[in-house]
C-alpha cells in the first residue's frame, strides 16, 4: 500500500516535471562514469601498490565523497534552472502565476530526486567495482585476483546497466549492453596500454 | 406547524479550462473528483497547443462549491477561462 502510494507520487512527479528521461539519462551516464572511475582507481591502486587496506578504503571513500558532491551540486544547479525555465514557459503559455501549484511543488521534489540519482548512481557503481579489490586487500590475498574480480564485476555491472537503460528506453537491450561493455573494455585496454608504456 | 428551509445548490458546472499538458486529464479529473460535493467529472480536450490544452469540464455533484473547485483547478496549474453553463437546484427542506 505504501509502495503503491509512493509509486503513484513518483509517477506524478516525473510526468508533471518531464524528468523521467532526465533521471534515466543521468543514471546510465553516472553508473558508467562511476564504473570507469572505479576501474581506473583499482588499476591505479594495483599498479602503485601493494597498499594496506586502510589506504585503499580511504582512497575509495575520498573519491566517493568527491563524486557525491560533484553529482549532487551539478544536477541540483542545472535541474533547478531547468525547472524554473519550465515554470516560466508554462506561466507564459497559460498567462497564470503557477506559484504554490502542483507544478512548483513537484518541481522542487523532481530537482532533489534527479540530484539524488546523479549523486548516488556513480558512488554505488564505484563501490560495487572497488569492493572485490577492497575485500582482497582486507583478507591479505593476491591483489591481482582482486583486480580481476573487480574487472569481472565491472563487466557485469555495465551489462546490467545497459540492459536496464535499454529496457526502460524501449530499445535493443543487447545493443545498449554491448555498447557499455565495449566502452568499458576500451577504457580498460587504454589504461593497461598507458601503464605499460610509462 | 412545520417550517420549510430553502437552499439553492449548484449541481452542474460546465467550465472551459486552459491547463498545461501535465497533469493529464485523467489525473486532473481524478483530483477534481476528490473535491467535496463532486460526484462526477466529464472531461474532454477541445484544443491542443505546444504547452497547453483547452479542456471542457462538466462537473456534477450534489452541492458544488465553485470557489473550492476553482482553487483546485488553479492548484493543478489550470485557469478557468469561462463558466459556460450551470445547473442550480432549489431544495426545500422541512425543519
Amino acid at each position: 500500500m505504501v509502495f503503491g502510494w509512493l509509486r503513484n507520487r513518483l509517477k506524478t512527479v516525473f510526468e508533471v516535471t518531464e524528468t523521467r528521461g532526465v533521471a534515466r539519462r543521468y543514471f546510465s551516464l553516472q553508473v558508467f562514469d562511476g564504473a570507469m572511475v572505479g576501474v581506473g582507481l583499482v588499476f591505479g591502486l594495483h599498479l602503485s601498490g601493494p597498499h594496506p587496506f586502510r589506504v585503499v578504503a580511504q582512497t575509495v571513500v575520498a573519491v566517493s565523497i568527491a563524486m557525491v558532491i560533484s553529482g549532487w551540486t551539478g544536477a541540483l544547479i542545472s535541474e533547478k534552472a531547468e525547472q524554473e525555465a519550465r515554470i516560466r514557459r508554462l506561466e507564459l503559455a497559460t498567462l497564470t502565476a503557477l506559484r504554490n501549484t502542483l507544478h512548483t511543488r513537484v518541481g522542487s521534489i523532481a530537482v532533489l530526486l534527479v540530484a539524488l540519482v546523479n549523486a548516488l548512481s556513480p558512488v554505488v557503481a564505484l563501490l560495487t567495482v572497488s569492493l572485490p579489490y577492497m575485500i582482497t586487500t582486507l583478507l591479505g590475498g593476491e591483489t591481482v585476483y582482486g583486480l580481476i574480480s573487480s574487472l569481472a564485476v565491472t563487466a557485469a555491472l555495465l551489462l546490467t546497466a545497459g540492459a536496464v537503460v535499454g529496457r526502460a528506453a524501449g530499445i535493443n537491450v543487447l545493443k545498449t549492453s554491448g555498447q557499455m561493455i565495449g566502452a568499458g573494455l576500451a577504457a580498460a585496454g587504454l589504461i593497461i596500454l598507458f601503464e605499460t608504456l610509462f | 406547524m412545520s417550517e420549510t428551509r430553502e437552499s439553492v445548490l449548484i449541481t452542474r458546472l460546465v467550465l472551459d479550462v486552459l491547463k498545461p499538458h501535465q497533469p493529464d486529464i485523467v489525473e486532473f479529473s481524478k483530483r477534481l473528483a476528490g473535491v467535496k460535493g463532486v460526484r462526477r467529472v466529464d472531461s474532454s480536450v477541445l484544443e491542443m497547443d505546444a504547452e497547453t490544452e483547452t479542456v471542457k469540464l462538466i462537473i456534477d455533484g450534489n452541492d458544488l462549491d465553485v470557489e473550492v473547485i476553482g482553487e483546485t483547478i488553479k492548484a493543478l496549474g489550470g485557469a478557468i477561462h469561462s463558466v459556460d453553463a450551470t445547473v442550480v437546484e432549489k431544495i426545500e427542506r422541512k425543519r
